[in-house]
């Protein structure tokens, strides 16, 4: 599911040690339990732009739903992993999450949410 | 003519240029906030998900968001599915067209614009915050950039005139080898009545089809008159004998090519796709590819100028791969 390891196994085999120096060890663990439960059964690809707040309406799984209910720094960590692993579906998964965080709300609870500063002069 | 912007409208830079304004690193890090460590691609990424009411909540949060929401492939989008609404909503048959909803229209210079006003809205004008990101500026730097002629100077295609069928069988078609035929096309009808002002007159309000979309004509040329797509979108449709079987009457096929049009014994509802209309502004154009079914083709500039570029079969060039398409 991870196209950077599977050019790597495709270069170098499956004897030898895959370095993956960008990937925390809990952050990593997560990635596998996500690979692990879709090896065999890919996932729906998201309708975009997102129709509702909730993901399930907008075509993920109930266990993609639960999997993503995260704190958000690990969320975002995900997101970081799954574009370095090159493992599109989480990738997907993972950036319709913070999608939906930011639809249901308004300008300055998105500033709130995300830690961003107001930098508009009165005229703009 | 199509307008191109000298600066960028909403005030991208490329990175570098953050070099020179020392406030750039903290207007980024506080307008980006914590979407700053995902870095601006999969920023974009995340902002593809969102639709346009969304967009407009993010863009009014910080100058950076403004920038990045104001990216025209987000737009663009949009505005497609605008088109694609109002081409089911024809193919509804319904007699008083798109029963609610918005339709397309072109005002402005961009998808961004085009979507904000056929919302009723106007655009925000006036002097934009500075905000720095390649992935930003790369769409519209390929847009702006203008091509250097000395990338199209090489003129080594053979030019014939009055050229017989058996000389170009033997030459040409024989041989695989490609030829420019002049004079095939002057007496065609098309050359004065495939104008833009008697097209749009006489076919404005027919839908013809755009890659995944069908715009109608009046539509397209205001679109591609002024837009800022890298890589524009431009009218290849091969329904049109049917959605304007008037234009089969503007042209003939040339006297070399006829005769021996062997997918003809299959009649039309069998045949595959033989013929199209192109229509599309400075800078649009195919990718390199092959012809379905590898197939030969011939092709007439009526308006304009087209540039060709070929390559001997056996190139390797990995831009076209080993697939032969089909139809």
């Amino acid at each position: 599911m991870s196209t950077l390891v599977r050019n790597m196994v495709d270069d170098s085999g499956t004897d030898e040690e895959i370095p993956l120096p960008n990937v925390k060890t809990a952050i990593l663990s997560k990635v596998i339990d996500y690979c692990k439960y879709h090896k065999d059964s890919p996932p729906e690809e998201i309708q975009k732009p997102l129709k509702s707040t909730n993901l399930v309406e907008c075509g993920v799984s109930e266990w993609d739903n639960e999997y993503v209910n995260i704190e958000q720094e690990v969320l975002f960590e995900l997101i970081l992993a799954a574009n370095y692993l090159d493992i599109k579906s989480l990738l997907d998964l993972t950036c319709a999450k913070v999608a939906s965080m930011i639809k249901g709300k308004n300008t300055e609870e998105i500033r709130k949410q995300f830690n961003i500063v107001n930098d508009f002069t009165p005229e703009e | 003519m199509r307008r191109l912007q000298r600066g960028h409208p909403m005030g991208v830079y490329p990175l570098g240029n953050a070099l020179f304004d020392e406030a750039a690193t903290r207007r980024r890090s506080e307008g980006l906030g914590d979407f700053q460590r995902l870095g601006d691609e999969r920023v974009l990424q995340l902002l593809r998900s969102l639709d346009a009411k969304a967009l407009g909540r993010c863009s009014a949060a910080s100058s950076m968001l403004r920038g990045f929401t104001a990216s025209e492939e987000l737009w663009q989008v949009l505005g497609m599915a605008l088109l694609l609404k109002a081409g089911e909503g024809r193919a509804g048959k319904s007699r008083d067209g798109l029963k609610g909803g918005h339709q397309l229209h072109w005002g402005g210079n961009s998808w961004r614009e085009a979507y904000i006003c056929s919302m009723g809205s106007t655009p925000a004008q006036g002097k934009m915050a500075r905000v720095y990101s390649d992935v930003l500026y790369r769409s519209f730097y390929y847009a702006a950039t203008e091509l250097d002629p000395a990338w199209l100077a090489t003129e080594n295609l053979e030019r014939v005139s009055n050229l017989s069928t058996q000389d170009f069988l033997e030459r040409f078609e024989e041989r695989s080898c490609p030829v420019i035929v002049s004079g095939c096309v002057k007496h065609w009808p098309a050359l004065s009545r495939w104008s833009e002002e008697s097209l749009v007159r006489r076919f404005g309000e027919i839908p013809f089809a755009a890659g995944p979309v069908d715009f109608p004509l009046k539509l397209f040329y205001s679109y591609a008159h002024q837009n800022m797509d890298d890589v524009p979108m431009f009218i290849f449709d091969k329904y049109f004998a049917t959605r304007a079987p008037e234009l089969l009457d503007d042209y003939e096929v040339p006297s070399i090519f006829r005769g021996r049009d062997l997918f003809n014994f299959l009649g039309d509802e069998k045949r595959p796709d033989f013929r199209w209309l192109l229509i599309g502004n400075k800078r649009s154009g195919s990718k390199w590819h092959l012809d379905p079914n590898k197939t030969c083709a011939w092709n007439a500039v009526v308006r304009g100028r087209k540039r060709w570029l070929l390559l001997p079969p056996g190139s390797p060039c990995a831009a076209v791969g080993t697939g032969v398409p089909s139809p």
